[in-house]
Order: C-alpha cells, then sequence, then structure tokens
C-alpha cells in the first residue's frame, strides 16, 4: 500500500442477507472532509464500520494508515452510569482539554450531569466532543448534527472545519445545506465503489 | 372518620410498631398460654436480662461469623464461576446442572449431608455459601452477557484495553445484578446458616440457643433469639447494601 494513503478499500465484498458491497474500491490519499450520502440501507454506516474495523470484509481487504479512529456513531453510546466528563476522561484524560472542547460546542457547566439528564441536542455534541478529543488519525462522523439547532449547527460546522483541517474526516449526512456549508466533495456509495456526485445530483438522491 | 398519616418517616414507623405490639399483646392476652404466645413485656425483660451477659453476645457474633464467611466465600466464588462460566460455553454446561441441585436441595438435606463430611461449626458455613452461591453465580451471568453490544464495539473502536473495558463497561454493567443478588442473599444466608445451627447444634451459635429452647420449652427465650435473628438480618442487610453503593460511587459510578 502506498505510505500516502489514508484510508483503502481493495475489492472488498460485504452483506448481510443481501449484498451490500460488492468487489467495492475506494483509497483516499488526503486529508479532508467528505460528505457521504445515499439512500437508507445502502450501507453508509457498513462502510464505518468495516474502515474502523468493528465489521470483517467477507472478501478484499481494507488498509488503514491511522493509529487512532474517532468514531461518532449513528446512537450516541455514552455510558449513562458516568458524567460527561467521565465520559470524555475515559478517551482522554486531559480534564482541560475535555472542557475546553465542550465549551467550543457549546456545552458549559454540564461536566458534573448525567447523560440521562441532558437533552437530544446536547447528547449528540457531547458525542460529538468525545470523539473529538480522542483526537484520531481518521474521523467517522455518521449524522453528526442530528438534533442540533440551526444557529448552533453553523458555529459547530466552521469549528469542525478549523479542528479537522489535517485530518480525514467522512462525514455521512442527508442534509444539503450541512453539505454545503462543509464545503467538502460529496460522495454517493455504490456497490462498487464511492462516486463524486454534484449538489444537484445529491438533491435528486434523497428523493 | 379520618385518618391521619404523617409525613414524619420515624413517627409513622413507630406507630406501625406500636400497633404490631398491640396485636401481639391481644393475641397472648386471648391464648392465655405462655408456651404458646409468650407476652410481649416478659420477652423484653428476657432480653434486656440476656444483652447484659457477655455469652449472649459471644453467641451472636460466633453466628455471625460463621454465616459472614460462608457468605462471602459465596461472593467471591459466584463471580469467578459466572466469569469463567461466561467465557466457555463447556464449563457452562457443567456447572448449570450442579447449580440447579443447589437451589433445588432443601437446607436440612445439606445440613444432615455436610454434618456427615465436616465439624458442626463448619456447616453453617457451608450452608450459607451453598444458598447464596447459585443466585451469585446466575444474576452476574446474567448482567455480563446483557451488557450492552454496543458499548463494546465503542470500547473497541477507542481502544479501550481489557481492564479498561471490565473497568468502564462490564463492571457498571453488571453491578445492579450483582446488588440486587447480594440484597436476596445476606437474608438467605442468614436465615439458612441458623436453620443449619439449629440442626447441626455448634458451639456458641444462635441456632443452638433456639434448640435448646425448644427442648426446655423457653417460648421468651426462643421469642428473643428469633427477634435477635431479625435484628441482626436487617441490620447486616442495611450495613451491606451501604458498603455495596459506598464502593459504587467511590469508582464514580451512579446507578
Amino acid at each position: 500500500m502506498n505510505s500516502n494513503i489514508l484510508l483503502q478499500f481493495q475489492n472488498v465484498t460485504f452483506g448481510y442477507e443481501k449484498p451490500i458491497l460488492q468487489q467495492f474500491n475506494c483509497s483516499f490519499s488526503k486529508e479532508g472532509i467528505f460528505c457521504i450520502l445515499g439512500k437508507s440501507g445502502c450501507g453508509k454506516t457498513t462502510f464505518f464500520k468495516l474502515a474502523s474495523g468493528l465489521l470483517l470484509p467477507e472478501s478484499g481487504f481494507i488498509t488503514h494508515h491511522a493509529q487512532k479512529i474517532s468514531f461518532l456513531f449513528q446512537e450516541n453510546r455514552l455510558l449513562p452510569w458516568f458524567t460527561v466528563l467521565e465520559n470524555m476522561l475515559v478517551v482522554n484524560k486531559d480534564k482541560e482539554y475535555c472542557i475546553s472542547i465542550l465549551e467550543e460546542l457549546g456545552l458549559f457547566h454540564i461536566e458534573k450531569k448525567l447523560p440521562s439528564a441532558l437533552s437530544g441536542g446536547m447528547l449528540r455534541r457531547v458525542a460529538l466532543a468525545k470523539a473529538i478529543v480522542y483526537d484520531g488519525d481518521i474521523f467517522l462522523l455518521d449524522e453528526p448534527f442530528v438534533g442540533i439547532d440551526l444557529e448552533r449547527k453553523q458555529q459547530i460546522i466552521s469549528f469542525l472545519k478549523q479542528k479537522l483541517l489535517h485530518k480525514l474526516c467522512f462525514i455521512i449526512t442527508h442534509n444539503i445545506e450541512e453539505a454545503v456549508a462543509l464545503s467538502a466533495p460529496f460522495y454517493a456509495l455504490e456497490k462498487h465503489c464511492l462516486k463524486v456526485v454534484s449538489p444537484s445530483q445529491f438533491v435528486e438522491s434523497l428523493h | 372518620m379520618k385518618i391521619f398519616i404523617t409525613k414524619n418517616k420515624w413517627v409513622s414507623k413507630t406507630a406501625i410498631l406500636i400497633v404490631w405490639l398491640l396485636f401481639w399483646q391481644i393475641l397472648f392476652i386471648m391464648v392465655n398460654k405462655e408456651v404458646l404466645i409468650a407476652s410481649p413485656i416478659h420477652v423484653f425483660q428476657t432480653f434486656f436480662s440476656l444483652c447484659l451477659e457477655e455469652s449472649f453476645w459471644f453467641t451472636i457474633f460466633s453466628s455471625l461469623f460463621r454465616i459472614l464467611i460462608g457468605y462471602l466465600c459465596s461472593v467471591f466464588f459466584g463471580i469467578l464461576f459466572a466469569i469463567l462460566c461466561y467465557r466457555s460455553k463447556i464449563l457452562y454446561e457443567i456447572f448449570l446442572p450442579a447449580v440447579q441441585v443447589m437451589k433445588a436441595t432443601p437446607v436440612a438435606s445439606f445440613s444432615i449431608l455436610v454434618l456427615l463430611w465436616v465439624k458442626t461449626d463448619m456447616v453453617p458455613v457451608v450452608i450459607s455459601f451453598l444458598m447464596v452461591f447459585p443466585s451469585i453465580w446466575t444474576n452476574v451471568r446474567i448482567g455480563i452477557s446483557q451488557t450492552k453490544k454496543q458499548y463494546l464495539e465503542m470500547a473497541k473502536v477507542y481502544g479501550f484495553s481489557p481492564l479498561k473495558t471490565c473497568r468502564y463497561i462490564y463492571l457498571p454493567s453488571v453491578l445492579p445484578y450483582f446488588i440486587s443478588a447480594c440484597h436476596a442473599g445476606i437474608g438467605m444466608a442468614w436465615k439458612a446458616g441458623i436453620a443449619a445451627e439449629v440442626i447441626c447444634t455448634p458451639p456458641a451459635s444462635i441456632g443452638k440457643k433456639i434448640y435448646e429452647t425448644k427442648i426446655y420449652l423457653e417460648t421468651s427465650e426462643l421469642f428473643v433469639w428469633t427477634i435477635c435473628a431479625i435484628l441482626f438480618s436487617i441490620l447486616l442487610e442495611k450495613c451491606f447494601l451501604k458498603l455495596l453503593y459506598y464502593f459504587t460511587r467511590k469508582m464514580g459510578i451512579f446507578l
């Protein structure tokens, strides 16, 4: 594998009851943010799980040069028995840094609260903060802005663009405005590859 | 008729206690045979006179010591074998019939059998162990298997070591199951331990004292020892739960 390549899928086949990826190929050699789209059930989350090593391909190879991968799951997956801060500290012991990232995402004085005491939008931001403080080389963000209000979303997008400047980041979204605001290339997930699409094709695909 | 329910917890508890004491006194007057129902006043007189005797406390703490040893062993081995049986399906299949036998066998049968194998003062230890072990083993094993796959996936992605996964995910997931087993188990160990003492009559034991009251028809003393057994069961339960919750909070876990 070329050492410049950060993530590569070679002839990957994977499916549950029916095949999702077949002889799938893609490779990413540069840093940047990429939006991934596609209809529900087309395999976007499966693509993330394969990239992170949570799933193994039936055939083919997946290689990456990342030491750490920050994965924001579709569900927040915060540990309900720990406070917000403790949830962050399990992935990064730097308390000051964890609090500063929470504040960057508009979350003030919630460190000692339990996840059960937070709203859906706040929980999503805490989960995003956790992925950021883990500081992976590759970021896999599965619908990171669900439940977050418009104004806050703009702030977070600006922060992410600056924070993830030197990272390889994939963002799954169904929202054209989010994708445009991220000013990231659009990729449609197809059975055999990731295909670059235009914003109009993106909108079409949603219908 | 108006019924007043006070908001003060202690006042209402005392009122309930007085109602039951009155009921006991009425029952005693109706039966009017000290051998069948002891008078509450006589029982409390006996209780206070026994409290002043050193041997009374020695008896109680000897029983407590034996039963606690059996209980703590069952907690330790229950956790150990639950983990091993979760890891190995074969071990689980081998172990399951033994646990089912432990659950179903009456205390009396076990006590007499164990009496043939060990010294009398060890019988309550073994019986407490055998009575509590199945519930600790079952609950801990269920707790481990109920750990959410989602959290384990998160641990894998975020590079948790096996020790860290145990500390941050398995332990908090298992704790509610473990605590409920410990809670039920402490009362069970106490009751089964004393029943074993009645059957095997080891020296300096509550069970032996209860057995002697039967022989000499000392109903009031029987009531005293029974009340002691109840009080210590409640005390043990409360202390153990407080200790468990204290350590849970020390570990930063909110249940």
